[in-house]
């Protein structure tokens, strides 16, 4: 209300300001206002905070093992009289004998404390590893460090029989995984969607049974992912007596999308005016035709946009994967049997490692990778409705 | 507007990618070439030995305290044998065993033997269950031997003495406060604070719980009278899910106690009770072991610990962790796999990596039996 005020206000007060005192409210009535622009601001902050902290958060501790690795082992000096990390000049020449009363240690993974704390032997080694392609760092600062070396395992490898300590192996599995049950359910869900959808506006229009199916549509836009799981569970594992699987799953999640994506197909069908239609009609082309030929495509890039922020949804939903399909660290690629990994059951199956190791820092990597897919899943989606309204004018 | 911000907002994260890739604040460090695999070690090559390596799937769930144990034999296997996939997930011996007797896993980690006699309201017990999935008996196989720690977490104090007999008024929650008498009266010329214990214990079915809840109702001199369980029958405490949600929960709460894998706390730098005195380490759990007796019959090799009467230099809470295994009746791919897999791990080479991450390895008298029984899985 008062904001209102004072932008009307704006042009008067330079014309007539000074005859008629109307420039800007005084008194109460100022400071009201003040007191709401700066309510206004405060809940914009407040409601920005949040997400920028939780992006920024996921990216700095996310994002550098998706482009590097930790190397194998980092070599350390430890004061075995107090079981302190001690600086590395106190043991001496890397190769050689650190003196009385000081170790080596070789501890797996790039991550060291600070010289004077605590030091936990836990998976650490005393004699120098061996091998032949092992990667082995020396800790050089005094504060803690984590050291990290260029590599795009991440996006390579899967994770393999890597042990939560070791930092070798990435996340192709559970990226192979979230992409082919995306897949799946894609294109299960998007035909139907679309098919409904078109028998909604075309078709049922202000029918009963029109009526009917948007009603059920509705309710399930706000279905429950884990209620999702459990019928597809019940119907699919228990009854027809099929294995928990890939293909279970993207049973599920098509149970999730699809009302996503007919209810927003069925907003653009609307949006196509009927003239259009009864121009396809008046030269005599059938139904089917018209529906085919000038009705889609008039509607193409927002029905695709509303695919894509169905994709987007799906793709970190939990649940189903959780009861559903069995979590793996090597890659699997029968769909139909045994598990397969994806990247919301690795974030679940590796969030009890001890802070220390690598598998702490791969859960934040699954993170980072997971919302970096549905940005660039929201970003297309973007690109397209951008494309559309252009092409329009 | 909008894609010039997204464009600076990409680049911002790009930046920062970068920029922490970059601070690498070490120095490469030649490693020793040659010499031989040691224990625990990573990616050196070994020849193979005795091991057939197969190849194949093989997919196996159970018992958390296993997980470290299992996948360092994964590793090492999988090192050897290359391209052998080997999953193991573990939601609890309970689970795992559910999901072996619905044949959804080919093996089940289990903290106690599959039972002999039917759980109440059930007809049938986990052996004859699991001999019906298999068409064959179900083997229990000790793989690994683990002593169950009895974590704290108390600020300045690094040595705690306990008996079972104060632990199980603890988890009866007739002893709340740190700085009781009974406990004070085990720790001379130890300041306990006046603070209020937090018991922590395993929610789901655990066979960690079993385990402790055997040892306390053997040594306790009856103070616990609840028969063992997997389900956790104290009076107190909360509940956490898995092995190393008890440890977390233990390590972020003053005044925590709970019983989990040695493992779990060692990785954590928990503070571990001394039980009567004795301190946790490899000679004592092994000195403890010595005392089971193998009570399974033909080629099941379920054990029996002492908890009681053993020396004062043992510990006495220990527990000895089985791989539940089909005796046959199964596809003979998967049946060659997990032979060559058990038998690697039942070996001096697989055992003798187990104790550098929290486990003790088998007695020798008991691998050879162990490895008898493998031998016989038809």
């Amino acid at each position: 209300m008062s904001a209102a005020t004072t932008t009307k206000a704006k042009p008067r007060r330079s014309e007539l300001a000074d005859e008629l005192l109307l420039g800007r409210p005084t008194g109460r009535r100022a400071a009201v206002d003040t007191l709401m622009r700066i309510l206004v601001w405060l809940a914009a902050g407040l409601a920005l905070a949040p997400l920028l902290w939780i992006l920024v958060t996921v990216a700095v501790k996310g994002a550098p093992l998706t482009v590097a690795s930790p190397p194998d082992w980092t070599q350390i000096c430890v004061d075995t009289t107090s079981q302190t990390r001690a600086t590395t000049s106190a043991c001496g020449d890397f190769g050689g004998e650190p003196p009385q009363g000081y170790q080596w240690y070789w501890t797996p993974g790039g991550r060291y404390a600070a010289v004077g704390t605590e030091f936990n032997p836990y998976g650490s080694r005393t004699t120098m590893p061996t091998g032949d392609d092992i990667v082995i760092m020396a800790a050089e600062k005094d504060s803690g460090g984590w050291i990290l070396l260029p590599s795009l395992q991440w996006w390579t490898e899967p994770l393999g029989s890597s042990v939560d300590f070791s930092p070798r192996g990435g996340a192709l599995q559970a990226i192979y995984g979230s992409v082919v049950i995306t897949l799946m359910c894609t294109v299960i869900a998007v035909p139907l969607a679309m098919l409904a959808a078109v028998f909604l506006v075309e078709y049922a229009r202000g029918s009963r049974i029109g009526r009917a199916v948007s009603f059920c549509v509705d309710i399930l836009t706000g279905i429950p992912s884990i209620v999702a799981a459990l019928f597809i569970y019940a119907l699919f594992v228990t009854i027809l007596g099929g294995q928990r699987s890939a293909f279970a799953t993207a049973l599920a999640l098509a149970m999730l999308m699809l009302p996503t994506v007919l209810r927003s197909t069925e907003e653009m069908l609307k949006l196509v005016p009927d003239s259009l239609r009864e121009a396809s009609y008046a030269l005599g082309v059938p139904r089917w035709k018209t529906i085919l030929s000038v009705v889609l495509p008039t509607a193409r890039t927002g029905i695709i946009t509303g695919i894509i922020l169905g994709i987007a949804r799906v793709m970190g939903e939990t649940a189903p994967l959780l009861i559903l399909v069995g979590y793996a660290t090597n890659l699997y690629f029968d769909p139909l049997n045994g598990s397969m990994g994806s990247l919301p059951t690795m974030i679940n199956a590796h969030r009890t490692t001890a802070p220390q190791f690598a598998g702490y820092d791969r859960v934040w990597g699954a993170a980072f990778t997971l919302i970096l897919i549905v940005m660039l899943l929201n970003l297309l989606a973007r690109g397209i409705a951008r494309v559309s309204t252009l092409k329009e004018k | 507007m909008l894609k010039n911000r997204m464009t600076k907002l990409a680049a911002l994260v790009a930046l920062g990618t970068l920029g922490l890739a970059g601070c690498s604040s070490g120095t490469p460090v030649q490693p020793a070439g040659g010499g031989n695999s040691a224990p625990g070690g990573g990616q050196s090559e070994t020849g193979n030995g005795a091991l057939a390596c197969p190849g194949g799937e093989l997919v196996g769930s159970g018992s958390s305290a296993q997980k470290s144990a299992l996948q360092t034999m994964i590793k090492a296997y999988t090192d050897q044998c290359e391209g052998t996939k080997i999953e193991y997930s573990s939601p609890g011996s309970g689970d795992g065993i559910k999901a072996f007797i619905a044949k959804q896993v080919d093996w089940a980690g289990t903290d106690s033997a599959l039972k002999t006699k039917p759980a109440e309201g059930q007809d049938a017990s986990e052996m004859e269950q699991a001999a019906e999935r298999c068409d064959a008996p179900a083997w229990n196989l000790p793989m690994v031997v683990g002593p169950v720690a009895f974590a704290y977490n108390l600020d300045g104090i690094t040595d705690l003495n306990l008996d079972a007999e104060v632990l199980a008024e603890i988890f009866k929650g007739e002893i709340t406060k740190w700085n009781d008498p009974a406990i004070a009266a085990l720790n001379e010329g130890v300041d306990l604070p006046d603070l209020a214990i937090s018991v922590f214990f395993r929610s789901k079915e655990s066979g960690t719980t079993e385990n402790m809840t055997k040892y306390l109702q053997a040594a306790s001199d009856g103070a616990w009278t609840e028969d063992p369980s997997k389900a956790w029958k104290g009076k107190v405490g909360e509940g956490k899910a898995e092995t190393a949600d008890v440890a977390d929960a233990v390590n972020n709460t003053a005044g925590g106690l709970s019983y989990m894998e040695w493992g779990a706390a060692l990785e954590r730098n928990l503070g571990i009770a001394k039980l009567a005195g004795t301190e946790l380490n490899s000679q004592s759990v092994g000195e403890a072991i010595d005392g089971a007796e193998i009570v399974g019959t033909d080629g099941d090799l379920s054990l029996e610990l002492k908890y009681d009467g053993l020396p004062e230099t043992a510990y006495p809470a220990v527990m000895v962790t089985y791989e539940a295994v089909c005796s046959g009746g199964q596809d003979a791919a998967k049946t060659a796999l997990l032979k060559d897999f058990l038998g690697y791990f039942a070996s001096a080479e697989g055992q003798g990596q187990l104790e550098a991450i929290g486990y003790a390895p088998l007695p020798e008298s008991m691998i050879k039996q162990v490895e008898d029984s493998i031998a016989a899985i038809k």
